[in-house]
């Protein structure tokens, strides 16, 4: 039997000329309990199965690359429960280079994942296509794409609001529709070995709401000393080209030793203050994973200083964060968050990760308190 | 202390003495754009001293075929694919410790493949269906030699 399984193997190698093809998954366990004074204790539980493929057209250097996804994801309250759902194509891209005299133009066209300079305004699967070239020291990308026919189960969008739309459908249920358009230039080592970047990112709402958003970002980052680094981002929001919000941050990285990281740094995303008005980003992103309901990057100032260390096999990290209010005028003690996790690699593709946190909220009475322990546990095949 | 591994590729100079025949053969494969079947099996045959010098790359098929070392006598002018070199070439130390999969598959050739990636051996990104060169097949065969082998296969040297 074995000797049969070997043959096919070679076998359909060696016959298979015609592309070069590659495939591959992972599987996924996420178990989560959480003890929540306000909402009662809960228990999260999801399976997710990844499948992808990957084919080198011959004679090119063409490259494409796709991956399907289901989940389901199970939550079990105190007379509630909720099952859930989710099917997706989150990958199929056709990429390549294009050689021109001297340069070339890398290329990606289909659904694919895309971010911006700051990774956290735009931070999510996309359809569109992406351009990148380098000249010299200077890297130049345009994006430009449509979010409508993406998962909102998979991938969600925030309002300009601060609310997400409620999903209807299970399994795939449609995004609201915006056209993001993306430029970016980055200049490497410009001076002393610090790299500037300009981005604009703007998103155009297709369907009748008008809700459209530009970002405009300047990111400065490279070393301090041996060992230092930081990395800084300020952007400009414009909502409907009125109202304006501001995102900021800074980051300083220290590897201590090969093993040893530190990092500390602290983001202001803009509420009420001044002229200024709530800053939003345009992908969902919660500024802290353990409160027990969504709190977006939105209104608030956050301290937060990071210590990690490589073992081997064995990879430990501890986070703490100081989440301050400042949606309206003045500025308030929100609560601290800390999160220590232990990630194993049992081998190379069996790996278990264990994560223990909580979040004291002392703003609202504890509404938001919440404390959580989760089990990963991911297998690639 | 700089400690820099100097293998010297020593299928042939485990004797000390290198015949031109063998030289040639190494030369030969050295030059060959798409590695082959027969090649590779060559390589793995008298390393592990299962053919003398003078045998041919037939041969050297046949013995591994015999030796349950592959699973088929293919044509040893098939040309080979990384994945196939990839478990020829697990299958000389049958003592390694792969992954998951590479346990439960019992050293597939998808898996020896994975294997030698994750121990940074092949570049992440080949794919499994690629061929390789000459030189490429024995750069990877040498890592494996240093990764895998006893004190036997390679020497090494320290360098100040």
């Amino acid at each position: 039997m074995k000797k049969l399984f070997l043959s096919i193997c070679l076998l359909n190698f060696v016959s298979f000329s015609i592309f070069a093809f590659d495939w591959g998954g992972i599987l996924n366990n996420h178990t989560q309990g959480d003890v929540c004074d306000f909402f009662g204790s809960s228990l999260n539980q999801s399976n997710a199965l990844y499948l992808w493929t990957q084919s080198e057209i011959a004679d090119t250097d063409l490259l494409f690359s796709s991956e399907v996804m289901y989940q389901y994801k199970y939550n079990l309250r105190q007379n509630y429960s909720s099952f859930e759902n989710i099917f997706d194509l989150d990958l199929l891209r056709l990429s390549g280079t294009l050689y021109m005299a001297k340069e070339s133009l890398d290329f990606s066209i289909g659904r694919f994942f895309v971010s911006d300079i700051t990774n956290s305004i735009f931070m999510q699967t996309s359809d569109g296509m992406l351009l990148k070239c380098g000249v010299k020291n200077t890297e130049f990308s345009l994006y430009a794409g449509y979010t409508g026919l993406l998962n909102a189960h998979n991938v969600a969008i925030l309002n300009v609001d601060g609310t997400i739309d409620e999903i209807k459908n299970d399994f795939y249920s449609l995004c609201k529709p915006y056209i993001p358009i993306a430029a970016a230039v980055t200049f490497q080592q410009l001076f002393l070995q610090q790299s500037l970047s300009i981005s604009a990112n703007t998103f155009i709402d297709a369907s009748k709401n008008k809700d459209n958003r530009f970002y405009a970002t300047l990111a400065v980052d490279g070393p301090v000393m041996q060992g230092c680094y930081y990395d800084f981002s300020t952007t400009l929001a414009l909502y409907n080209l009125k109202e304006k919000a501001n995102y900021s941050k800074i980051k300083f990285h220290v590897f201590i030793t090969e093993s040893l990281y530190t990092s500390i740094g602290i983001e202001y995303a803009s509420g009420n203050n001044g002229s200024l008005k709530p800053f939003r980003t345009f992908t969902s992103k919660p500024i802290v994973s353990s409160a027990a309901e969504t709190i977006e990057t939105s209104g608030i100032i956050l301290p937060a200083v990071s210590l990690s260390k490589n073992f081997n096999n064995l990879y430990a990290s501890f986070d703490a964060k100081f989440l301050l209010d400042c949606l309206n005028s003045s500025v308030s003690f929100w609560g601290p968050e800390v999160v220590a996790s232990v990630v194993y690699n049992a081998f190379y593709d069996l790996q278990f990760c264990l994560d223990a946190s909580a979040f004291w909220d002392l703003k609202n009475k504890g509404n938001l308190t919440n404390y959580s322990a989760t089990l990963k546990v991911n297998v690639a095949f | 202390m700089k400690r820099l591994f100097f293998v010297i590729f020593s299928l042939f100079l485990l004797g000390g003495v290198v015949s031109a025949q063998s030289s040639q053969i190494v030369t030969d494969i050295l030059n060959t754009e798409e590695v082959t079947y027969g090649q590779v099996c060559y390589l793995s045959a008298i390393h592990q001293g299962f053919i003398s010098e003078e045998a041919s790359f037939e041969d050297a098929v046949q013995i591994l075929y015999e030796k349950g070392h592959i699973p088929e006598s293919l044509p040893a002018i098939t040309t080979a694919r990384l994945v196939n070199i990839s478990y020829i070439y697990m299958q000389m130390w049958p003592n390694i410790e792969g992954g998951l999969l590479f346990r439960i598959t019992k050293g597939s050739p998808r898996y020896s493949l994975k294997k030698l990636k994750a121990d940074g051996l092949i570049d992440d990104t080949k794919n499994p269906l690629a061929t390789i060169s000459g030189k490429e097949a024995l750069d990877i065969l040498t890592a494996c030699m240093v990764q895998y082998g006893d004190s036997s296969e390679c020497m090494s040297m320290d360098l100040e």
